[in-house]
């Protein structure tokens, strides 16, 4: 229950691979790198002008009297944007300096150089290892679920968003990262030193369950998800079924276009998902030719389901194409596009939302399940899964 | 009480120059705490205005590149041009990554103010927020609101027909507060009342005082300053009188967790017990130390003094005493002190609002640099839970047995623990 009480609060929680580094508004996917015009003259508008006096007493002062030398005017605009963006109330938009551009341009490829974990950033600031991977570096390194990182190089993490500590941490394969560690139990944060590998994610893992059921869980919605589901159904359909399980749980979504795809597959027609902006207005539609456009459906998904993920449920509970079993969805359904700065550094803004066919916003809303099943930590402790289980009872029957 | 004579102008030029407390959180807990508290700090100097269009420096041509980008594509509310200001100022301080630096909106900046100046025109009560309401935690004794029968527990919910809700803590008071002798309606529930109570109220002046005393055995006397204001020193002075009267020959001043205040109160109270000599060096962005000397007139000079300190000791409290030790003024007994040894100048913009920013920093006079380091005590004494949960004071009983010791006394063996165990003071706390 707090669990999605906490999700279904604005607090941002975006489980991030830090390989597929899904950037805080990347589950759109539609993000555009355009270099803006700088223009010499631009200049306040004119609204603002008068208003903005303030700002330029508070500069003067800082210039004049602040004790501590040298002031760098950058840093002061930088933090100037920041302090204006934070007015929007939109975590997903952020300026980016130019130190941090590159890192994040290396999104939705679908494999990375870092070390390897589920991050999250919690309430004080810090970022939260969620869950190392099995056998990747941090897990090597022996880092834990519930972990703190402090610092990364020495550099303190609290202050960043997201996407600045996760471009920290990854960096090119075969070099060392150096991790400050806060570790529930232990009484001195402590360090770790960690060479970054190469991460590929397998972003469609699935089987037969019982002999009559398909299982299909997708990690992400990247360029090679599409495909790699199209085989997966083609393999399984091949068994006869009686229903299919898509596991969407913990899925952080990824490239719209994606979404749209494997929707598709589920949906034999109709709109998918609809995006509204200030300049935007499209539907997006299934494309037909869909393997699985009948067959008993259920979805599962959870508080870590995110962005392309609640495209593709969202349309599927819509159209009662299937069920949705499990926990309440994120509600990230906003599209960010990414503009270089003159000098360099970026600045993604939110320049859409998404809504579902019938409508529903997903942005700070979420999905509601048709059937609510919570894990608890007793069933992790047990290794029990009761949203499978139910979804297998639901396609059973 | 008798108003301070000496550097009148003095103190209003060095009281412009605020020492903010521990974290500048500390004092602002302290401040709203004590809400109720005054504060006259002085006016603050005029700003000339800057006009941007031309002294804009070339850097910030991004800013407006980003913010032009924001208004043409971002989807969802734009702020207003003054929300967007003041973040765009806590934005650009908090790049100064200095957590003493920090901008204040205009409510907050008054309320601030009264702290400092140690009295306002109100009804004298303390409150909390609750469910977007004030309720009040107590009135203050013989104050408006406790002969208009208010209780704590109250709730404020309408000031003069204006509903509260949806206003911060302080500029819901701030509709309380008023011209002394003027009228306030409040709108009251209460429990157990169906309807609620509508209460006609004349604001009074309201003191929050920042130094309590009290007469211990042996002329010892005892006297705390809970805070730098503009009324503490002449609190002080009052205090060591009415001390001397009933024949205090000696003091013990304490400074635990005291947060700071106003660089003059520091200076005018070390003052009182130093007659020449540097109080504190202030020293610029430049690397330039200026003095500050200490005042003609101080009470208590040659008193034998015990000073208590612990780590909620901070900022001009740590000047006091810093400058007492350097001085040999004074044993300094406690616990090792805050560490705040920089100074924030407050600059009022000219919509009233104001940023605090760290001008300097300041040294005792033999040149120790404070920030960070904080001030040893000369006899370290703690104070465990034990002691706080059997109501006992080991660090005070300390600074009475060291003044005991100093009196003319067949049997004083100085600072013996025998000693300080059996004398058995106790600490009553408050009073005066």
């Amino acid at each position: 229950m707090a669990r999605v009480a906490k999700l279904a609060g604005f607090t941002l929680l975006m489980i991030f691979i830090i390989a597929a580094c899904y950037l805080g508004g990347s589950a759109a996917g539609f993000i555009v790198a355009s270099p803006v015009m700088a223009e010499k003259s631009i200049a306040p508008p004119a609204a603002l002008e008068e208003e903005f006096r303030l700002f330029w007493e508070a500069w003067r002062i800082v210039e004049n009297e602040f004790y501590q030398r040298p002031i760098d005017s950058k840093e002061l605009t930088y933090g100037a944007i920041r302090g204006a963006l934070s007015t929007l109330e939109d975590q997903n938009t952020t300026f980016i300096t130019p130190a941090h551009v590159a890192v994040i341009s290396e999104d939705l490829t679908g494999t990375f150089e870092g070390i390897g974990a589920l991050v999250e950033m919690n309430e004080d600031g810090y970022l939260l290892i969620v869950e190392p991977l099995a056998r990747k570096p941090a897990d090597l390194a022996g880092l834990k679920a519930g972990d703190l990182v402090l610092e990364v190089d020495g550099v303190e993490i609290r202050g960043m968003n997201l996407i600045e500590a996760i471009s920290l941490i990854r960096g090119p394969k075969g070099t060392t990262v150096r991790l400050t560690i806060q570790r529930q139990g232990v009484l001195e944060p402590f360090e770790v030193e960690i060479v970054r590998e190469r991460i590929e994610l397998r972003t469609v893992e699935y089987r037969l369950l019982n002999g009559e059921i398909g299982y299909i869980k997708l990690n992400e919605f990247n360029s090679q998800a599409p495909r790699q589901l199209r085989a997966a159904l083609v393999d399984l359909l091949a068994e006869n079924p009686r229903g299919l399980i898509l596991d969407l749980r913990d899925d952080p979504g990824g490239l719209v276009t994606a979404a749209i795809d494997v929707g598709s597959e589920f949906i034999a027609q109709g709109v998918i998902m609809s995006e509204r902006g200030k300049e935007i207005e499209e539907d997006y539609e299934a494309q037909g030719g869909g393997l699985a456009t009948e067959i008993p459906l259920v979805v599962l998904v959870n508080g870590g389901s995110a962005s392309a993920s609640e495209i593709v449920a969202g349309a599927i509970q819509d159209y009662e194409r299937g069920i949705l079993i499990g926990e309440r969805t994120v509600g990230k359904g906003s599209v960010q596009v990414q503009y270089q700065l003159s000098d360099g550094s970026g600045l993604r803004i939110t320049v859409a939302h998404w809504f579902t066919p019938h409508g529903r916003l997903i942005e700070g809303e979420g999905l509601i399940p048709d059937v609510e099943v919570y894990i608890t930590d007793e069933d992790l402790a047990g290794g029990l899964d009761p949203q499978l289980e139910l979804a297998i009872d639901y396609l059973e029957r | 009480m008798s108003r301070v004579q000496v550097g009148d102008k003095t103190f209003q030029r060095l009281s412009l120059i605020l020492l903010v407390c521990i974290a500048a959180l500390a004092s602002y807990l302290v401040g709203f705490a004590l809400q109720v508290i005054p504060a006259y700090v002085g006016k603050v100097e005029e700003r000339e205005i800057f006009h941007p269009t031309a002294e804009e420096p070339a850097e910030f041509t991004v800013y407006w590149e980003a913010w032009n980008l924001v208004e043409e594509n971002f989807y969802g509310e734009l702020p207003d041009a003054k929300t967007q200001t003041y973040g765009s100022i806590r934005g650009m301080l908090a790049a100064l990554d200095d957590p003493n630096t920090f901008f204040i909106e205009p409510p907050d900046r008054e309320i601030e103010e009264a702290q400092f100046q140690g009295r306002y025109g109100g009804i004298g009560a303390e409150y909390t927020m609750r469910d977007g309401y004030l309720v009040v935690v107590a009135p203050f004794q013989d104050s408006p609101a406790s002969r208009a029968g208010i209780r704590p527990g109250d709730t404020i919910v309408a000031v003069d027909g204006i509903d509260i809700f949806g206003l911060s803590q302080n500029e819901a008071i701030l509709l309380i507060r008023g011209p002394v002798g003027s009228d306030v309606e409040l709108t009251i529930r209460r429990d157990g009342e169906l309807e609620p109570l509508i209460l006609q109220l004349i604001r009074e002046e309201i003191e929050s005082p920042t130094v309590t005393w009290e007469l211990k055995g042996e002329g010892i006397g005892y006297v705390k300053l809970s805070f730098f204001g503009g009324r503490t020193n002449e609190e002080l002075r009052y205090a060591i009188i009415q001390l001397q009267t009933q024949g205090a020959t000696s003091l013990v001043l304490d400074l635990r967790n005291n947060p700071g205040g106003l660089i003059g109160a520091a200076v005018d109270v070390a003052s009182q017990f130093i007659d020449s000599g540097v109080i504190l060096y202030q020293r610029d962005a430049q690397g330039n130390d200026q003095p500050f000397p200490a005042k003609k007139g101080g009470l208590a000079t040659e008193t034998p003094l015990a000073v208590l300190v612990n780590g909620g000791t901070a900022s001009a409290a740590e000047i006091v005493a810093g400058a007492l030790r350097d001085h040999q003024r004074t044993v300094v007994i406690g616990e090792k002190t805050f560490g705040k040894g920089s100074i924030q100048t407050v600059r009022e913009l000219s919509d009233r609002s104001s940023i605090h920013v760290t001008t300097a920093h300041w040294l005792t006079p033999q040149g120790h640099e404070i920030e960070g380091a904080g001030l040893n005590p000369d006899l370290e004494v703690p104070l465990t839970q034990e002691d706080i949960d059997n109501q006992r004071d080991p660090q005070l009983d300390r600074a009475l047995a060291y003044l005991r010791s100093l009196l003319p006394h067949p049997a004083a063996g100085g600072l013996q623990p025998a000693n300080i165990m059996s004398t058995n003071g106790g600490y009553s706390g408050k009073s005066g």
